[in-house]
């Protein structure tokens, strides 16, 4: 019976003691047999010698066995055979000697194989005991009622109950066992493999319960021990303690959760570069499932322009040093390029020898699509400073822009040149040094466009007749708005301000109103003309009716004849009020010494019946140009002047020459006379309306048409006349310019730098 | 002022046109005065009808008129008989040189008085007389 196995070996095991023991033997059958000898006499001399011989081959090894046999034999022979106390050689005696030695033999054969036999199965168990005993797992061997018959010594000390108790009992009491969550009894898997009749594993999770009321975590599987009929002769039972192993177990599930459940990409692969593990993260950007693609190279994720990357890598990997985050393109399953973001590290084994490499992929596509935008923007904006700044450049106008405080932040080149301030110098400088407003008419200063714009906090316009005086001390009529510039949240980030040189405008507007009010007064000049010649003409028309009827009456015809000349002076005075503002008719190329001919040819008449001489000279042949009529009157009128001067006698001379004057070329006529002469109080005087030298017939509106006639054609006319006893005479110079210049002349000071 | 004897008129038909009433009937009294006959007309197109009408030897013609202007009249006159002498009397000073060459003289009324218009008629109808002489009838 396997129960039995514990067979005892005897104390016999070293030849010296089975020697003993067999010599001891041989005395006590010896003695045995001769205190038989009464009842015995000669019968049975080997009987006891058998027993004897049994015992020791039982006992003991071949050698002491085959001692046995042979001294008992031989005392056999001397002792108990007759005659006693010597050795017989009688036929009878040897024959029975023999055949004892020989049925000794095999008892003695029987023996040995029996010890062999029992010594195997004690080998065997031995061997199986010292297994049992040293294996790392637990063991428990129950017989086939499931009462425990072995347990080694990690059973033992699992369990908390040492063989000695637990031997005979049911296995169940031993060996308790629940599941981990639900505390629950698990079968007994003695029960199971009874029931089953073949190898078991516990349920997972199961916990085993010490005898001190301990936990254990354990693993284990149990199995049938069948007898070679088939019969179940036991069951043994193995199990280890797992706690360390499922605490393992549950840090990899944890770390392999983290690398599952990681949004990004991981996977490792070996140092030929094929694919060892792939995460969901993977399967999700690649596309690639993880049966299809482990074993696989990693190029096939590769662009085949980018292959050369996974080589670099590798190289690090080989070397030990996780390769820097590289940004790249990866190929995905059905074939798109997606930008990712790679970071590779060494894996290493126990040894610390590199052995593969994890690989963690971003998808970068969003990232870089906000990179491409964000490039996209920083062009953008500099390519709108660029039009900016171009704009600003070839703007017409001048522009500044200054901070909300009024410090310059940006020039334009007009700006530059109005102001005479490089835009470097400028940048920084509050507004109002550099931007030196002044009212036209005042020379005070003007408020800052800027703080105007500050205090009411929308477009502003400058105030009319500004005047920018620049860095030089130039002045430049200007006119311009400034605005505010704001931010996205509707706070004032800044003040632009642009503005222009009006000048010639201005010059062009005054002489536009001039001219307007010329007109203006033209058209009304016709009214009143038309108003006052009408009756004028009919009071004219009805004083000559009277003077018919009237007949001789003397006084009555002198009141008429005053009436008459005073009606003749209203005329006169309307006529040259009215030539004054007659609307401006475009000059025209007119040859000077035409009009000339023609002023002198009204006179001729009068000269000619006093025998006076007036004299036009050959000289300036050429053209000007003119009003014509306008410088007809001119020269009548100073002509009709020197007429009169010259009444009492004398000469008139008018010359004619090319001339410069004001920086002007022309034609300087002058008009001499060798006449009376104009008194020196009245010279300064002369071109004022209503003065004149002539007592009854001057109307004194004659010089100060011609001079007003004169500055509209951008030339003069001066008055030089002495009425002394010795040289008297007046010379009226008038100076035509070739060119007429527009009415008012620009007093602005010519820059140096334009 | 020059001598009121001259200039007398010997009978001669003059059409005066102007829309000015009372200026027109007091030269209307001066003419007649002078030994003219006048018949009078208060705009254009009354004076026209009368000069095509009626045998007329001159017109005095004024500048502005309401309804018709007096260079349009002159101008229709010159149309209808050109050998007929026109005196624009005008009460603006300076008329516009297409318009001048319309007529025959052109005058500032009240510039010189009535001798000056008397003088210019006595010119134009000589000098239409001396013309229809030596072109024959």
């Amino acid at each position: 019976m396997l129960s039995d196995f514990r067979l005892r070996t005897t104390v016999l095991r070293s030849p010296a003691a089975q020697y003993a023991f067999a010599l001891l033997v041989l005395v006590v059958s010896t003695g045995v047999r001769t205190l038989l000898n009464p009842i015995l006499g000669e019968n049975l001399p080997y009987i006891f010698y058998f027993v004897a011989v049994a015992v020791v081959s039982l006992t003991c090894d071949l050698y002491p066995a085959l001692i046995e046999l042979a001294g008992s034999a031989l005392l056999a022979n001397v002792l108990f055979v007759v005659p006693r106390y010597y050795f017989n050689f009688n036929n009878q005696a040897l024959l029975s000697g023999a055949l004892y030695l020989i049925s000794g033999f095999a008892v003695v054969y029987t023996g040995q194989i029996y010890r062999r036999s029992v010594r195997a199965l004690q080998e065997q168990q031995d061997w199986l005991h010292t297994t049992i005993t040293s294996i790392g797992d637990a063991v428990v061997v129950t017989d086939a009622d499931g009462l425990i018959r072995l347990m080694n010594r990690v059973a033992e000390e699992l369990t908390g109950w040492p063989l000695t108790e637990a031997r005979g009992k049911p296995l169940a009491e031993a060996f308790r066992i629940v599941n981990q969550e639900t505390r629950q009894l698990v079968e007994n898997p003695m029960e199971k493999v009874r029931r089953l009749r073949r190898v078991v594993g516990l349920a997972n999770h199961t916990i085993l319960l010490s005898k001190s009321g301990e936990e254990i975590a354990i693993d284990d599987s149990g199995a049938p021990i069948f007898a070679p009929d088939g019969t179940l002769t036991g069951i043994v039972l193995v199990f280890r303690d797992v706690t360390e192993q499922r605490k393992a177990q549950k840090a990899i599930a944890e770390l392999a959760a983290i690398v599952e459940y990681s949004g990004d990409a991981i996977a490792t692969k070996n140092l030929d570069g094929i694919i060892q593990t792939w995460n969901g993260g993977a399967e999700k950007l690649f596309g690639y499932k993880r049966e299809e693609i482990i074993g696989k190279s990693i190029t096939v994720l590769i662009p085949p322009d980018r292959l050369d990357e996974e080589a670099a890598i590798l190289q690090r990997i080989r070397q030990g040093q996780p390769s820097e985050r590289l940004e790249t393109i990866r190929v995905t399953r059905d074939g798109r390029h997606i930008h990712v973001s790679v970071g590779v590290s060494p894996i290493k084994d126990a040894d610390g020898k590199i052995i593969g490499a994890s690989k963690v992929v971003h998808d970068i596509t969003e990232l870089a699509a906000a990179r491409e935008a964000l490039v996209r923007e920083k062009e953008l904006l500099a390519a709108q400073k660029e039009w900016l700044r171009t704009t600003l450049t070839s703007i017409g106008d001048a522009v500044i822009a200054t901070d909300p405080d009024g410090l310059i932040t940006l020039m334009n080149p007009v700006a530059e040149e109005l102001t005479e301030w490089k835009s470097e110098e400028a940048i920084g400088k509050p507004l109002s040094e550099v931007f030196r407003i002044v009212k036209q008419e005042t020379r005070k200063p003007v408020e800052n466009p800027v703080d105007k714009v500050r205090r009411l906090n929308h477009v502003v316009g400058l105030a009319n007749h500004t005047v920018l005086i620049s860095r030089g001390g130039q002045d430049f009529a200007i006119d311009d708005s400034a605005a505010p510039i704001r931010g996205s949240s509707g706070k004032i980030t800044g003040i632009v301000l642009i503005f222009r040189d009006v000048t010639q405008q201005r010059a062009l507007e005054v002489a536009l109103n001039q001219n307007e009010r010329l007109a203006l007064a033209g058209r009304l000049s016709a009214s009143i003309a038309h108003e006052i010649h009408n009756p004028l003409d009919t009071v004219g028309n009805a004083l000559f009716l009277l003077e018919q009827q009237l007949g001789t009456e003397p006084r009555a015809r002198q009141l008429i004849e005053t009436a008459q000349q005073e009606v003749q002076q209203v005329v006169e005075i309307s006529k040259n009020m009215l030539s004054l503002h007659r609307e401006s008719r475009a000059p025209s190329r007119v040859k000077l010494s035409e009009l000339l001919e023609g002023a002198v040819a009204l006179v001729k008449e009068t000269i000619a019946k006093d025998r006076r001489k007036i004299e036009l000279m050959t000289g300036f042949k050429g053209e000007v140009e003119a009003v014509p009529s306008e410088l007809r009157q001119v020269f009548t009128n100073v002509i009709k002047n020197a007429v009169e001067a010259t009444a009492d006698g004398g000469n008139i001379r008018i010359h004619s020459e090319a001339a410069q004057q004001s920086g002007q070329n022309g034609v300087m006529v002058r008009v001499v006379d060798d006449g009376v002469g104009i008194p020196e109080q009245f010279q300064s005087r002369l071109f004022s309306p209503f003065v004149s030298t002539k007592e009854d017939n001057g109307t004194g509106l004659g010089l100060w048409v011609s001079r007003s006639i004169m500055e509209k054609h951008g030339g003069s006319i001066r008055l030089s006349s002495n009425d002394g006893p010795d040289t008297r005479g007046t010379t009226v110079s008038i100076f035509v310019p070739f060119k007429v210049k527009s009415p008012r002349k620009l007093d602005r000071k010519e820059p140096a730098t334009r | 002022m020059t001598s009121k004897t001259q200039d007398r008129g010997q009978g001669e038909f003059i059409l005066c046109v102007d829309d000015e009433t009372t200026g027109l009937s007091v030269r209307k009294m001066i003419l007649e005065s002078q030994g003219y006959r006048v018949v009078t007309a208060e705009n254009g197109l009354d004076g026209l009808a009368i000069f095509s009408a009626e045998p007329v030897d001159l017109v005095v013609l004024d500048y502005k008129m309401p309804e018709m202007n007096g260079d349009i009249v002159a101008e229709r006159m010159k149309r209808l008989k050109p050998s007929i002498p026109i005196l624009m009397l005008s009460a603006y000073v300076d008329l516009p040189s297409e318009t001048l060459a319309l007529v025959d003289r052109s005058l500032t009324k009240g510039e010189g008085g009535p001798l000056m218009m008397l003088k210019a008629i006595a010119e134009l109808l000589t000098m239409t007389q001396m013309a229809k002489a030596i072109s024959g009838p």
